[in-house]
């Protein structure tokens, strides 16, 4: 493993009192330092690459971020920073434990995030956050987010991630508290730079009857990995988690999906799309552990994935580990090509092979991205798939 | 009123373990302790020529610096290798005898109480055995059929002997003995185990069957299998397996390597009963075994049958290499993990040909605080264009302290491939049971009747005396399931 | 306008064919299913193409369409004295063929709409015609939607997505009244209809003769002749055409059966 010296060195530029409360973040990261492929959790992405570079935190930026979607509040940040929007929902949250590895990294370093807290009963007007990242190469930033929601609540925030060319490395952070009876619609798009490294981690406690929706675009970036995590703690929770994944270039996109039914009744649902172009590598990995005692438990997940070139590559995982006989789960994972007989079809209409593969490879992901509940986040996702998407331009009535 | 999963936990515990009894014959056995001293021991003793011994020193050298592996969703205290002995064998076989007839009849009579009464096979027609007792092969029946057709079937210990080209061209070439851990240890120390080789274009006139069992206390069967079908030939080979009852847990570390050459195909069917240890989990066999086939030549075919229902811990993943082009690769396979046994199994396929095809169908039942997990691998590269796969994998709980786990894993680096991977986990119909009763049937034969139902597909790939057997073996295995 | 001379087709090994993964089921292989199909239609005529179930009537019609899957292994097809099967679908689609499927193909996500447009585009790209106009575009589907008695919103819903089988077999009969096609191939258009749909489907059948255009009908029943007259009659059994007649041979065929025929 390389030197990790530097990552000590950026501390000490840190404000005194942070530098008390988080070294031993810091000490726990530098002890066991990034994980390497010899885990499990990490078999397919190798963050050697990213271990070897020297990052600096990132110095004040020329942010551009994108146009706030019209029916939503927003809130803008910029490596971190508050650039417009109600500063009472940001702020730097601290850590009060952290998982090993990446998660300790964040959490010596965290600077400011989403701090979103919506009070029982309340159903506020969506937000969106336009979190910028970049600007600097070899710069870095650390985010920690927290959305809380009371007894009843109901609340959709867009988690709107994009940034510009530079080589940067990012990690996030994101605690969610669901009280019982709260719904939560979580729309998470990653539309960052070929040249960005990103690695962000969602962890999802759900209360009794609580409901965690969280849809998803990922288009990739140089290194880019995300764990999104539910744990089910009491009855009649429910989690979907629904994603499609389009990297292209030399992109390498890991996406790691883990729920935990830990009390009786729980149901979940997982369906993830990948399209994988040009060079990219895909990984997605999604268990479901159900625990003893979580009897009536309800699971399904699905992953479908569509190489469109020789130089691609998919590696699926999709896990259940099950320590309870009351439960109906199943999974499935498909890899392959597009409908033979809905080419054949639109072909006999007289639509052209390329169009008609197109049409569908869209519609494919469209499965998925459909199902995102806010029309103008749904929009702007498949606006964002399509440019990444060969002959996406000619697609673009179609939305 | 239907089962309660207490009910069912009762009937699983009163099953016992029909093959536990142990033979009293004087044995030959080093004292326990593995170095190269014993490896040379072992090598003389079976009169090795010089290059198998070098390999055999080899591959201990190497296993020295392997670590054992802790991946497997299985949990067991540490083994200590220098507590284990390497060599034993009867006595009375020092000299191999030369007919059924010169075999010792506590012997006979031990394969006897096991269901395979050695002197009645010759009746049984198509059925050719060969038996390892603990460490050496005692009987070889059929033989002069399978002369005639060129088939070699004969311990590999003979084969060595006699066939030494082909064995040296073809073992450790599917299994090298640096792939893993115990089959490192195996190589080093392998005693016994099989040898086929049907040549060209011949289809092998009857199926070949060996019986393993582990005899002596404290001893580590490591038999060695290696089978070589040549272009366009056929083989179907049954392995079964039984182990007496014992207190202490017993470690057995196989290697198969299979060959298959253009056109050539090769059924491999396992049926597993080692003794699973007691209701707490005390003793039993560890069955940590490395199965390969590789599909060497175009069109080629391998499939693997297993019914799992013994040892104490399992850890196996018969898997194919599908190298020749238009090569298939199948495994099927039923797994039982009851009271404490511990199974983590499932298979790989590699695709490198152009269309090649895989089947995958997995069925798991657990019972008691059994925990079973079907890890399969399914990966094609770039070179497999059109590569094909399907894989199912259901688990089938019965009562709340089992679990069932599954890990499937997918890698796919060719844009023509087709791969389907469905997988289910579910108890055991409630309403299923129900309806079966309300027709009169009781509730163990509709438990019976709704696993065999479960297992269906798998069984209906074991030649038929198998298919039977296995049956019978899975009633027992959950005998009284419902109360 | 169509010929088809002694046609001989199987099924093609799967393994060969990079397209075929979802086509023929896995050990058909070289299945022999058409075996000297000879046919000729000409402007203007309606033929009816009956047979048992199995003899090889939607594989005549596919491989008309153009399907991949299936290997001609003699004989041959022109259109308008052009080799036929040397043509993509697509190709074949812009040319003027039309395939009324027997399973209509569910396409989510897809909106009726958007396939229409862009099919009779590719047709009119073909032609050397420029893009149709949005609006005339849009008057000229609402139009034939009405005539086919549909609900206009189903034009936003994907293609045939959750679509009754009745449902199904009207947008096929919708897509061909906006595509206006010359040769029609309609596979059992009139299965699982009731009797309004199948007086629509009729109708709209209808609404497509013309001197230039030609139709091939496949059907089990009496009932859909009634309303669509035939000039002539074939019956397919064991993938060859064993008898050849006027509409009367329809009516003989309903009292009948095929068993007099098969056994010949
Ligand atoms: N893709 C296919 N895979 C396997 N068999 C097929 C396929 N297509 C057609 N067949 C077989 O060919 C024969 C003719 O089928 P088909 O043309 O559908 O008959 P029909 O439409 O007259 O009922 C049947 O026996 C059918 O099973
Ligand atoms: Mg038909």
């Amino acid at each position: 493993m390389t030197a990790l010296s530097h990552y000590e060195q950026a501390f000490e530029k840190l404000p005194a009192p942070l530098r008390e409360s988080r070294r031993v973040h810091l000490h726990a990261f530098l002890e066991q330092g990034f994980p390497t492929t010899r885990e499990e959790d990490w078999r397919y992405t190798d963050l050697a690459p990213l271990a070897a570079l020297a990052y600096e935190p990132a110095a004040a930026p020329d942010a551009r971020p994108a146009a706030a979607l019209e029916d939503c509040e927003a809130l803008a940040l910029a490596n971190g920073r508050l650039i417009r929007g109600d500063a009472r929902k940001h702020g730097a949250n601290e850590a009060r434990e952290a998982a090993p590895g990446i998660p300790t990294l964040n959490a010596a370093f965290a600077s400011g995030g989403l701090n979103l807290d919506i009070a029982a009963g309340e159903r506020p007007q969506p937000l969106h956050l336009l979190n910028w990242l970049g600007g600097q190469t070899q710069g870095m930033t650390h985010q920690r987010h927290r959305i809380r929601l009371g007894r009843g609540a109901q609340a959709t925030v867009v988690l709107h991630d994009h940034g510009d060319a530079a080589a940067f490395f990012s990690t996030q952070m994101l605690d969610i508290e669901l009280d019982g009876g709260a719904q939560l619609d979580l729309i998470r798009i990653q539309d960052l730079g070929a040249a960005a490294s990103a690695i962000t981690r969602t962890d999802a406690a759900l209360g009794r009857d609580a409901r965690f929706r969280c849809l998803s675009l990922d288009l990739g970036g140089a290194l880019v990995r995300h764990d999104v995590n539910a744990a089910l703690t009491q009855p009649g929770a429910s989690a979907e988690l629904a994603g499609v994944l389009a990297p292209s270039g030399r992109s390498h996109l890991d996406l790691h999906t883990r729920l935990d039914h830990r009390a009786p009744h729980g149901t979940s649902r997982e369906t993830f799309r990948a399209i994988l172009a040009d060079r990219a590598h895909g990984v997605f990995n999604g268990k479901v552990v159900v625990h003893p005692g979580a009897q009536k438990t309800d699971s399904e997940q699905h992953v479908a994935s569509l190489l469109l070139s020789p130089q691609a590559e998919i590696d699926a995982k999709p896990e259940l580990e099950i320590y309870n006989d009351d439960v109906k789960c199943a999974h499935g994972a498909t890899c392959g090509q597009l409908d033979e007989s809905a080419l054949y079809y639109l072909r006999s209409r007289g639509l052209t092979l390329e169009t008609a593969r197109n049409l569908l490879l869209f519609t494919f992901a469209h499965e998925v991205l459909g199902r995102i509940p806010l029309a103008s986040a749904r929009r702007l996702a498949e606006r964002l798939l399509l440019a990444r998407l060969p002959g996406g331009k000619a697609l673009e009535e179609l939305l | 009123m239907s089962a309660t999963p207490k009910d069912l936990e009762n009937l699983l515990k009163r099953r016992e373990y029909a093959a536990g009894f142990s033979t009293d014959i004087e044995s030959e056995t080093v004292p326990p302790g593995l170095s190269e001293d014993v490896i040379r021991f072992i090598s003389a003793r079976k009169g090795e020529p010089d290059w198998l011994l070098e390999w055999r020193l080899k591959a201990y050298r190497r296993w020295l610096k392997m670590v054992e592996p802790r991946w497997a969703h299985v949990h067991y205290p540490r083994i200590d290798y220098q507590a284990i002995s390497y060599y034993s064998r009867p006595k009375s076989l020092a000299e191999r005898p030369k007919s059924l007839d010169e075999v010792d009849p506590k012997l006979l009579e031990t394969y006897k109480k096991l269901g395979i009464p050695l002197k009645e096979q010759e009746r049984l027609a198509g059925v050719a055995m060969d038996v390892v007792f603990d460490s050496v092969s005692v009987a070889t029946t059929f033989k002069d059929t399978l002369k005639k057709a060129g088939v070699i079937f004969c311990p590999i210990s003979e084969a060595i002997r006699e066939h030494p080209d082909l064995v040296r061209k073809y073992l450790g070439t599917v299994v090298p003995f640096g792939d893993n851990f115990y089959a490192g240890l195996n190589s080093a120390v392998f005693t016994d185990g099989s040898f086929v080789y049907v040549p060209k274009g011949v289809r092998c006139p009857m199926e070949l069957s060996t019986y393993f069992r582990i005899n002596e206390r404290n001893t580590g069967q490591f038999e060695r299998t290696l089978i070589v079908a040549d272009e366009g030939s056929y083989v179907s080979y049954l392995e079964g397996c039984t182990a007496p009852q014992r207190d202490e847990n017993q470690l057995h570390a196989a290697v198969v390597e299979l060959v298959a050459l253009d056109g050539a195909q090769i059924k491999y069917s396992t049926v597993q009963n080692w003794y699973p240890g007691d209701e707490e989990g005390r003793g039993g066999i560890y069955n940590f075994v490395t199965k390969r086939g590789d599909c060497r030549g175009r069109a080629s075919k391998i499939s693997w049958t297993q019914v799992e229902t013994g040892s104490a811990i399992t850890w196996k993943y018969p898997s194919c290499i599908l190298r020749g082009d238009d090569s298939v690769g199948e495994f099927y396979s039923v797994a039982v993990t009851n009271n404490r046994q511990q199974a983590d199994t499932g298979t790989k396929m590699i695709h490198v040909g152009r269309n090649t095809r895989s089947t995958i169908v997995s069925k798991g039942i657990s019972a008691g605080h059994g925990q079973q997990s079907y890890r399969g691998l399914v990966r094609v590269l770039p070179s497999a264009q059109n590569a094909r796969n399907y894989t199912q994998c259901d688990s089938l709980l019965i009562g709340g302290s089992c679990g069932a786990h599954t890990f499937p894993y997918t890698e796919v680096r060719n844009p023509n491939a087709h791969l389907e991977h469905e997988a289910t986990t579910s108890k055991i119909g409630e309403d299923q049971l129900f309806y079966c009763r309300s027709r009169g049937i009781s509730e163990e034969d509709a438990v019976s009747m709704i696993v065999n139902g479960f297992c269906k597909q798998v069984f209906k790939e074991l030649p038929m005396e198998f298919a039977v057997e296995a049956q019978k073996l899975l009633s027992v295995s959950l005998e009284g399931a419902v109360g | 306008m169509l010929e088809i001379t002694n046609l001989h087709a199987q099924l093609a090994p799967a393994s060969l064919n990079e397209q075929s993964s979802r086509g023929p089921a896995p050990g058909g292989e070289g299945k022999k299913i058409l075996q000297g199909i000879t046919l000729a239609v000409k402007p203007g005529e309606v033929h009816a193409v009956m047979g048992p179930n199995g003899s090889g009537k939607s594989t005549l019609a596919h491989l008309l369409a153009g399907r991949e899957g299936y290997t001609v292994t003699e004989g041959q097809v022109r259109y308008d004295g052009k080799d036929l099967l040397a043509l993509s679908p697509e190709e074949r689609a812009c040319d003027g063929v039309f395939l009324g499927f027997q399973y209509p193909v569910e396409i989510p996500g897809v909106s009726n709409l958007y396939l229409l447009r862009t099919a009779l585009n590719a047709k009119r790209k073909r032609q050397g015609l420029p893009e149709i106009d949005a609006m005339d575009f849009l008057a000229w589907v609402k139009e034939r939607v009405k005539q086919m008695k549909m609900d206009i919103a189903m034009l936003h819903r994907g293609v045939n997505e959750g679509f009754s089988g009745g449902e199904k077999k009207r947008n096929e009969i919708l897509q061909m009244l906006v595509l206006e096609p010359r040769l029609m191939i309609l596979d059992e258009t009139d299965s699982g209809l009731d009797i309004d749909a199948l007086k629509i489907v009729s109708e709209g059948i209808n609404l497509m003769r013309s001197p230039q255009r030609a139709i091939l009908l496949v059907t089990h029943y009496q009932r859909l002749l009634d309303y669509v007259k035939p000039d002539f009659v074939h019956v397919l059994a064991r993938g060859r055409i064993v008898k050849s007649g006027g509409p009367e041979l329809a009516l003989e065929l309903e009292q009948k059966g095929y068993g007099w025929l098969e056994a010949a």
